[in-house]
């Protein structure tokens, strides 16, 4: 036995070391915050199919992404090894594409706007790339019959767009299919504006043939700070669609020689700045200005036909208004009590459509203003709101506060 | 399994000096390196909060507290780590050529024992292995002693009381050799078992064949480092995308690997039976 001692000795060695690593490491997400989501109001089963993208850190050296939904936290570490190297952070909805329907999906982009689906089809857009230059020479489409699963591609060989154009989203209903690119045109780098349009193709299932794009011109806008939504009446059936530029912008401070503004007083000064609306008609392509003759705005959510909708956050909590485009009169819609927390219109992740259904997510970097808020367009009622709540005090082993992002919310089937 | 054990034993005895030298200046060059930075992290507060120039909370506000994850990226702790594994490299040819360099031609004596010649190759293959997991898991004991000695000097309101298990996990450089996951380090682990197997192949070419032989066992590591690449390059150079998923490509990758690995060891086998000379 001596003979072997070294050999017994490293084994053992070798064993107990890795063991009680690894034992540790298993148990390592039982550490962590867990959070939940509770209803405060309205229907439950409306958030049944939400999934919520986050992650978590607490100095320099850890960080955690993890998916929440209604059945609560799953880290990243949590999943099997598959999960973890076929790019964790896609979109829930794409991963769901992909489990039912893997030969439709294989090799396709994995970019959850450059997808649409019906009751029948799945359509997927994407650009063909020249091989000599980065602009997209052609933009295609690709349809799968859920229940046939027949394939059809369809090609739009010069779609004049830019280097830097992305798809932002992809409408299908039962006749056709829209696709929204937004192309830049050209960057002024010395004022930091870029000149943008909206492309917007149309593809008709039937004809089997794209019209001719309709382009909206959203001017210059900064290339920071901006926000450009887009918006249709009705996604079943458009045929009417909105497209918003503008920018979070900040109010000069009364008094400029006091120097920076605190964090709390440039959240205050925030603004909504729209410097382009426009209103367009998908049947004839005719393209409209709306000039909003009211401040009372905010962040775009919506739009129903008739009303814009805005969420607005001020001293007096969070408003959804609604302004009709042909009255030009805004009413407000419903307003939220934000018991003195601030709240910055940075913190507002995009809004996401589900039919009538407006969900809002709120991830408000202090405070416990982490929630989620749904009203319903066409009866502009509140019908959901719910508090993203920690099981414990959100803290690590120093008692330093974890930074939490709730960094994208999904609508999944 | 008898004989096999006792050419194990015999290769990790005549390693065992050279390799425990190893160790010592592995961790004794970083123990000085946990040392000096708990000091100069100790020396830098003091002169920051001399006179109550600042409280505890103010210098935390400016500057991280101390914890193990401070000494993970110095030069001190990730350069012995690194002599290691270049170290344990080295021993994978040296474990061969030794047999035959030596003043007394060793492997006459080894290849004579009556016993399968494979019996050597896999005693030499689990002695490599024994070292690598054994020098990774005396790491992991090691940091349990810095984090006792960052708990002994650094006062608590000054330190980052990370978990061993949590820091490990998050730093980078050490999750390369410590995966997080029991599934990765057998992913990790099993690569790097695949690569010691064909490195011994090749090894077996050259003295099999001598000059020539250099360059069958080039050929052969490229032709396998090509082969296992393959399901990569192909689709990039056919889709410019991953066509396939990643359990897929998880799969085919697994089946290449383990095919190399057989035809390794076959190969192994055939040139220690018969084409091996002394």
């Amino acid at each position: 036995m001596k003979k072997y001692s070294k050999l017994i000795v490293l084994t053992v060695v070798m064993l107990v070391a890795w063991t009680v690593f690894y034992v540790h490491a298993h148990q390592i997400t039982d550490s962590f915050v867990r959070f939940s989501i509770k209803t405060i109001e309205g229907d439950e089963s409306l958030i049944e199919h939400v999934v919520i993208r986050g992650d978590m850190s607490s100095s320099n050296f850890t960080y955690e992404p993890f998916v929440l939904t209604k059945d609560g936290t799953t880290f990243m570490r949590e999943t099997s090894f598959i999960e973890r190297i076929s790019d964790y952070h896609k979109s829930e909805k794409v991963k769901q594409l992909q489990l039912k329907h893997r030969q439709f999906m294989r090799g396709k982009n994995v970019n959850s706007d450059n997808y649409a689906t019906t009751d029948d089809k799945i359509v997927y857009a994407d650009f063909i790339y020249s091989k000599f230059n980065f602009d997209p020479e052609k933009v295609k489409i690709e349809t799968l019959d859920k229940n046939t699963n027949e394939k059809k591609t369809a090609v739009i060989d010069n779609p004049e767009l830019n280097t830097f154009a992305y798809i932002e989203k992809v409408i299908a209903y039962d006749e056709g299919v829209y696709v929204a690119v937004e192309n830049y045109l050209d960057t002024d780098y010395e004022t930091d504006m870029n000149e943008i349009t909206w492309n917007i193709y149309h593809y008709e299932f039937s004809r089997g043939t794209f019209d001719e794009p309709i382009v909206v011109s959203l001017g210059k806008i900064p290339s920071y700070n901006n926000i450009t939504q887009f918006f249709v009446d009705d996604e079943n059936d458009p045929k009417e669609m909105i497209v918003l530029a503008g920018l979070i912008d900040y109010a000069v401070p009364e008094d400029e020689a006091s120097g920076f503004p605190s964090y709390e007083e440039e959240i205050v000064s925030e603004y909504i700045n729209l410097s382009a609306i426009k209103k367009v008609d998908l049947k004839t392509g005719n393209v409209t200005d709306i000039n909003m003759e009211t401040d009372q705005n905010g962040i775009p959510v919506g739009y129903n036909g008739k009303e814009l909708l805005f969420i607005e956050r001020n001293a007096a909590g969070l408003h959804y208004h609604a302004y009709d485009i042909e009255t030009k009169k805004t009413t407000t819609i419903v307003s939220l009590p934000l018991e003195g927390a601030i709240v910055s219109y940075w913190d507002f992740s995009e809004p996401i459509q589900d039919g009538r259904l407006i969900y809002t997510l709120l991830n408000s970097e202090y405070g416990d203003n982490k929630m989620i808020l749904v009203i319903d367009e066409k009866e502009k009622e509140l019908v959901y709101k719910g508090a993203i709540e920690p099981d414990r005090l959100i803290e690590n082993r120093n008692g330093d506060e974890m930074i939490v992002y709730f960094n994208e919310m999904e609508i999944v089937d | 399994m008898k004989n096999y054990l006792k050419l194990l034993n015999f290769e990790i005895n005549r390693f065992s000096k050279l390799y425990f030298l190893m160790l010592a200046i592995i961790f004794s060059v970083q123990l000085i390196s946990v040392f000096y930075h708990i000091f100069s992290y100790l020396a830098f507060v003091k002169m920051e909060t001399k006179g109550g120039r600042m409280t505890p909370e103010q210098f935390l506000a400016e500057h991280f507290p101390f914890g193990l994850s401070n000494v993970f990226y110095t030069r001190g702790f990730l350069i012995p780590i690194l002599i290691g594994v270049v170290g344990l490299i080295l021993y994978v040819f040296f474990i061969w050529y030794r047999d035959w360099m030596a003043r007394n031609t060793f492997i006459y004596r080894l290849l004579m024992l009556p016993t399968s010649r494979m019996n050597i190759f896999y005693a030499k293959l689990s002695a490599i292995m024994l070292f690598v997991l054994t020098t990774v898991g005396i790491q992991l004991i090691f940091l349990v002693l810095y984090k006792k000695i960052i708990e002994w000097f650094i006062p608590v309101v000054y330190r980052d009381d990370l978990s061993i298990t949590m820091a490990v996990v998050t730093s980078p450089y050490l999750n390369t050799i410590v995966p997080a996951h029991l599934s990765s380090f057998f992913v990790a682990y099993g690569l790097g078992l695949a690569a010691v197997i064909v490195v011994f192949t090749a090894i077996l070419f050259e003295r099999s064949f001598q000059l020539v032989g250099i360059l069958y066992g080039l050929l052969y590591a490229v032709f396998s480092f090509v082969l296992f690449s393959l399901p990569l390059v192909v689709q990039l150079l056919m889709f410019e995308t991953l066509y396939l998923y990643a359990d897929e490509m998880f799969i085919l990758m697994t089946a290449i690997v383990i095919g190399i690995i057989v035809v390794s060891l076959l190969t192994s086998r055939y040139l220690l039976n018969h084409k091996v000379s002394v």
